[in-house]
């Protein structure tokens, strides 16, 4: 997916961001469940790991297909980790962590799928957890939006860059 | 005063009472005493020999708190360096990872070549009037660098016995991960590394033998999966870890935290295809080649130690056939309150590429999955809980199963019975204080 600087209809510009507002409305809310619906059936939802390399082997950064990856979850997998999220025993987030997902620089471009689009935006979550504890995460995200029957949006595929090399959270128990 | 400080921590790690200080675990003069006495001597893992296919393959690991770089020689053989340029310090490669005829250190330009020799540097010759003898300023290697059926270790001690004396009877319980089939094991590719709250011994002495807090502090794995078994709940661990097992220590610390003993072929840790289709793959991969590890290991290793978690002393754990995969895993310290986990992914080599798919897909459990998020709470809440002076004059209960160790006929080394016990935290703390308080490298019996 390359994205040069493109035309868009703004009526588009301005549904997926109002779209990606309310992902991150969602998720600040913790309501999970209505976060998953977002998804299609066949989502791939995957965060690569990042590495540091010598620069002539930059373009190896990423871990590849069938490496290890810090998400690499289809509906199913992701669903547990929503179910497990909205059961009491989930210490890691249990009290809640408070969250604040900002998602911004969003480039659309159109898809080779109709009626579907290939969008890039950026992030930057807070969490605030228990009494002190703070995490900042940056990063990019690619998505593969695509209209249901119904013209909804909905993700089909999310790849994740999250700006780090050591994952400085104790863990990941948020979405991005 | 070199007596009173041995005293201090004899009493600090009473192993014999089960009674261990939770100052251990936060103070800043203990950690510096581990990065030399401990880290120093101890055979400290390194990487997999499979990461390192060619000449010019490194990869940066550490050995305590010490930067190394693993690098396969020429000659097919493996060194270790220490990663910092003989003249003023600084690390020679940044990179985690690659291939490189030569390491050149971006200060001066001192040039390393793989196997960490001096070659050349700006003006070497003439801004040290000739005088710089390069064969003695090569980067620091690791004297010793051994391997164990795939898994290469490093040690700074000339005194340490070899690898394979030093695993002693472990290795036979590695072999249940490492030498299951013809061929060995090989990594998946990539690895994780997150920075967890938390003293590195917390996860240490787990994998070494905390079974049981597998069923409080991840009874949500199960909510996780509640709906794709009927009567998946809470109690999924308790009931695993209820049946008969045993527990391993050895006197150089390592331990199997639990294994079960039974007749079946199938490895009752070893994934659910009612939890999912890709588990269940992994079970009848695991159940098929039962008769060709039995042959390879015995039936007792077949059947029962294969899988679980353990540890070898004092910071390389692993997670043998837990729910569809399994894990390799190295605690790399980073000061008394936080640590680094890094973990990959292992499989036998001669697994069918569909096998090795499934096991890729489940191991999203671990590290940033539905298991490992709530370890890492619990060591963080440790953490800040023992900020207080109060907190930190604790002394924590270590005397589960106290006694009831003891030899047994079918398991190498010294066994506690039971599936659960602290026996082989018992035993890692033991030999902690060993190394903590001699002065040469610490011999057992
Ligand atoms: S510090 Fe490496 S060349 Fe000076
Ligand atoms: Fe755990």
């Amino acid at each position: 997916m390359s994205i040069k600087s493109t035309k868009v209809e703004p009526a588009l510009q301005l549904e997926i961001e109002q779209y990606y507002y309310y992902e991150a409305e969602l998720l600040d809310d913790h309501r999970y469940g209505e976060w998953f619906d977002l998804f299609s059936t066949d989502i791939r939802y995957w965060m690569p790991t990042r590495t540091n390399r010598l620069l002539r082997e930059q373009d190896k950064e990423l871990s590849g297909e069938g490496e290890f990856a810090l998400f690499d979850d289809n509906k199913k997998t992701l669903g547990w980790r929503v179910k497990q999220l909205e059961s009491f025993t989930h210490w890691a987030e249990n009290p809640r962590s408070r969250t604040r997902h900002l998602v911004g620089n969003v480039r659309v471009a159109p898809s080779q799928y109709a009626g579907a689009y290939e969008v890039k935006s950026n992030f930057i979550c807070y969490r605030n957890r228990l009494q002190d504890e703070v995490d900042i995460w940056a990063g990019e995200r690619h998505d593969l939006l695509r209209r249901d029957e119904e013209q909804a949006l909905r993700i089909a595929r999310r790849k994740i860059l999250l700006d780090q090399n050591v994952v400085l959270s104790k863990n990941l128990s948020v979405f991005f | 005063m070199r007596a009173n400080k041995a005293e201090s921590l004899a009493r600090m790690a009473d192993w014999e009472h089960g009674l261990i200080a939770a100052r251990i675990f936060v103070d800043e003069d203990i950690y510096r005493r581990e990065t030399e006495r401990l880290f120093l001597r101890t055979w400290n893992f390194l990487a997999h020999e499979d990461q390192l296919k060619r000449h010019g393959d490194f990869l940066s690991a550490y050995m305590g708190a010490d930067r190394i770089l693993v690098v396969r020689q020429s000659d097919g053989s493996i060194k270790a360096l220490l990663n910092a340029c003989r003249h003023r310090g600084l690390s020679v490669c940044q990179a985690d990872f690659g291939n490189a005829k030569a390491f050149v250190c971006p200060f001066h330009g001192w040039t390393y070549d793989s196997a960490g020799e001096l070659k050349s540097g700006p003006n070497l010759e003439s801004c040290y009037q000739g005088k710089l003898d390069k064969a003695q300023w090569g980067l620091v290697a690791v004297p010793r660098v051994e391997s164990y059926k795939g898994l290469v270790f490093g040690c700074f001690d000339p005194e340490a016995p070899s690898l394979l004396d030093y695993l002693g009877e472990m290795a036979w319980y590695l072999d249940c991960l490492l030498d299951r089939r013809a061929g060995g094991t090989e990594i998946i590719g990539g690895v994780h590394k997150i920075r967890v709250r938390g003293n590195w011994k917390l996860a240490a002495e787990q994998f070494a033998g905390d079974n049981y807090h597998a069923i409080m502090t991840h009874v949500s794995v199960g909510s996780a999966w509640a709906d794709h078994q009927a009567g998946r709940t809470a109690s999924g661990f308790a009931k695993i870890l209820g049946q008969p097992g045993r527990q391993f220590s050895s006197r150089q610390g390592h331990g199997m935290a639990g294994f079960l003993v039974k007749s079946s072929g199938q490895p009752s840790f070893a994934g659910d295809s009612s939890i999912s289709e890709d588990q269940g793959i992994v079970a009848d991969y695991y159940k098929a080649t039962r008769a060709e590890a039995a042959d390879r290991l015995g039936a007792e290793r077949a059947n029962g130690p294969a899988d679980g978690a353990g540890l070898v002393f004092p910071n390389f754990a692993f997670l043998s056939m837990v729910l569809g995969s399994s894990t390799i895993a190295v605690f790399q310290p980073k000061g008394p309150h936080q640590f680094d986990h890094w973990r990959w992914g292992i499989v036998d080599k001669a697994a069918p590429k569909a096998v090795k798919e499934a096991m890729f897909r489940c191991l999203h459990v671990w590290p940033i999955g539905v298991a490992d998020a709530d370890d890492g709470e619990n060591w963080g809440g440790i953490q800040s809980s023992l900020d207080g002076p109060m907190a930190r004059r604790l002394k924590f209960n270590y005397q589960m199963g106290m006694g009831e160790e003891g030899a047994d006929s079918a398991y190498p080394g010294m066994i506690n019975p039971h599936m659960i016990g602290e026996f082989p935290q018992r035993q890692f703390y033991r030999r902690w204080l060993e190394y903590m308080t001699s002065e040469n490298w610490p011999a057992v019996d």
